[in-house]
């Protein structure tokens, strides 16, 4: 038996990167896994390779920023399912266009705070009724280590982070009476195709590789934290971070 | 396949609560464990049974606070398994002794620090050497929810985890070369036989318990986090302090 056996896990971000890693490794612990996210021909194909692998999913087109798509894409979870159990909070990231707040462009401070922080309040809004509904579940917010330290370039992302780590302890809070935990993970790099490209074409950036002692993370690392986190052996475990992060906070 | 095949777990206070769970666990998930305890006979006992679960255990009778007596207890776990590739510190504990540090016994303070900390010290200090040679390790230390939250009445024990939640980063800095990770747990209110015989089954009288909006802890709350922190899947895990403490730490 699975460690999410019985369970339902809604993904947002699943059609790549840690999300895909996410739901694919979700399934093969016997959760059945709802994969959001806007591009559609990505996500419908991952979610028919978990099938043929003979697992259980579901996708659904989503923009995690568009109260209509995503109450839409929770009712149709919820409809075809009957449940909800866990909700990993992916979607976002930082782009190149991010930096000091004096230069940044004033959309892009915008599109973090939409994507990192507005995508997560509102997911988190839709799915903790249907978690209620369901007996209790599991929130897995993600952040990142710049929540946790100061990175230069990335002001609007780091206000977009640290305001997704301050609501997962107050959410934490609110609905432990639901039976429902809100945790957070807190990568450093992730050698994602994103990520990877991205020092490619600024190869400076790769001696930042050096800061992590135990090298930078695969996706798999943290979908091995959420897994964690999203299981039944985290049930005394909310309003925690759990860095993924190979030591560059304690360094 | 288990989440512990192949490798080699000791566990300090591995007679009773949660270091009982653990390596119950820890077998359960493919380990060789090695039972470190000064009660003999829980100690054989907790060994017979995973023995006769199918598993591999030995038990050594061994007083974590004594220099010689964990060098023997390391020097005779690893001539049996060959090698260490984890090691929970669990032993140690508070008292009804501890209190105030204007009013508790001064033997108190020495009681935790000898138990605590220089258990942790002593077990650290005999199985780094061999996870240098083997190529790496991951170490769970045990420290406490009062390391991050103000808990009355416990002020020698507060001290005691404070020193073990610094010396895991530490640690995790100078032994990430080795591939050797070190991490803590940060338990609140777990309902081990000696906390069930404090309470008499009944801990809303603590401080904490208010704080603990998810409610105590079981000992195998605590091993199912020390187990995720022990496996590859934490591979990049490493310096934290992990609260299991029910969301008190939260808020």
């Amino acid at each position: 038996m699975g460690r999410l056996a019985g369970k339902v896990a809604f993904i947002t971000g699943a059609s790549g990167g840690i999300g895909e890693v996410t739901a694919r490794h979700f399934a093969t612990e016997d959760a059945r896994v709802v994969l959001a996210a806007r591009s559609a021909d990505r996500g419908e194909k991952i979610a028919e390779e978990i099938r043929v692998a003979g697992g259980d999913a579901l996708f659904v087109e989503t923009d995690v920023t568009e109260p209509d798509s995503v109450s839409a894409a929770f009712d149709a979870a919820f409809a075809h399912y009957g449940r909800l159990d866990v909700l990993f909070n992916n979607a976002g990231g930082s782009t190149s266009r991010d930096g000091p707040l004096t230069v940044a462009p004033l959309d892009e401070f915008w599109r973090c705070i939409k994507l990192d922080l507005f995508g997560t309040w509102l997911c988190s809004r839709a799915a903790i009724p249907l978690m209620q509904k369901s007996g209790g579940g599991s929130i897995i917010n993600s952040a990142s280590i710049v929540g946790e330290m100061g990175i230069p370039n990335r002001d609007a992302y780091t206000a977009a982070k640290g305001g997704v780590i301050a609501l997962t302890r107050s959410m934490a809070v609110e609905f432990a009476a639901d039976n429902i935990r809100v945790n957070v993970v807190i990568p450093g790099a992730v050698t994602t195709e994103r990520v990877k490209a991205f020092f490619e074409k600024e190869p400076h950036l790769k001696k930042q590789e050096e800061a992590y002692l135990l090298g930078f993370s695969d996706p798999i690392d943290v979908a091995n934290a959420a897994l964690f986190l999203a299981s039944d052996e985290a049930r005394r475990t909310t309003g925690h971070k759990l860095p993924v992060d190979s030591g560059i906070l304690i360094s | 396949m288990k989440r512990l095949a192949g490798k080699t777990a000791f566990v300090t206070g591995a007679a009773s609560g949660i270091g009982r769970a653990s390596v119950r666990l820890f077998a359960t998930e493919g380990a060789n464990v090695v039972l470190i305890d000064i009660a003999e006979e829980a100690g054989k006992a907790v060994e017979a049974e995973i023995i006769a679960a199918g598993g591999k255990a030995t038990f050594l009778k061994t007083d974590v606070t004594s220099e010689d007596g964990m060098a023997t207890a390391f020097r005779t776990g690893l001539e049996q398994f060959g090698r260490i590739d984890i090691l929970h510190n669990n032993a140690g504990g508070s008292s009804g002794r501890d209190g105030s540090l204007v009013t508790a016994p001064i033997e108190e303070l020495w009681r935790v620090m000898r138990l605590d900390l220089l258990g942790t010290i002593l077990a650290c200090r005999n199985a780094i050497p061999a996870m240098v040679k083997q190529g790496g390790g991951s170490i769970i230390n045990m420290s406490s929810v009062v390391s991050l939250i103000g808990v009355p009445d416990l002020d020698f024990y507060t001290a005691a985890k404070g020193a073990v939640s610094a010396l895991t980063r530490t640690l995790a800095r100078q032994h990430a070369a080795s591939n050797i990770r070190v991490n803590a747990i940060a338990p609140g209110i777990t309902m081990t036989e000696r906390v069930l015989a404090a309470s008499g089954g009944d801990t809303s009288r603590f401080p904490l318990s208010q704080k603990q909006i998810l409610g105590p802890a079981s000992p195998e709350d605590i091993a199912a986090a020390a187990l995720y922190l022990a496996s590859d899947e934490a591979t990049k895990v490493t310096g934290v302090v992990l609260p299991i403490d029910g969301g008190a730490s939260a808020w």
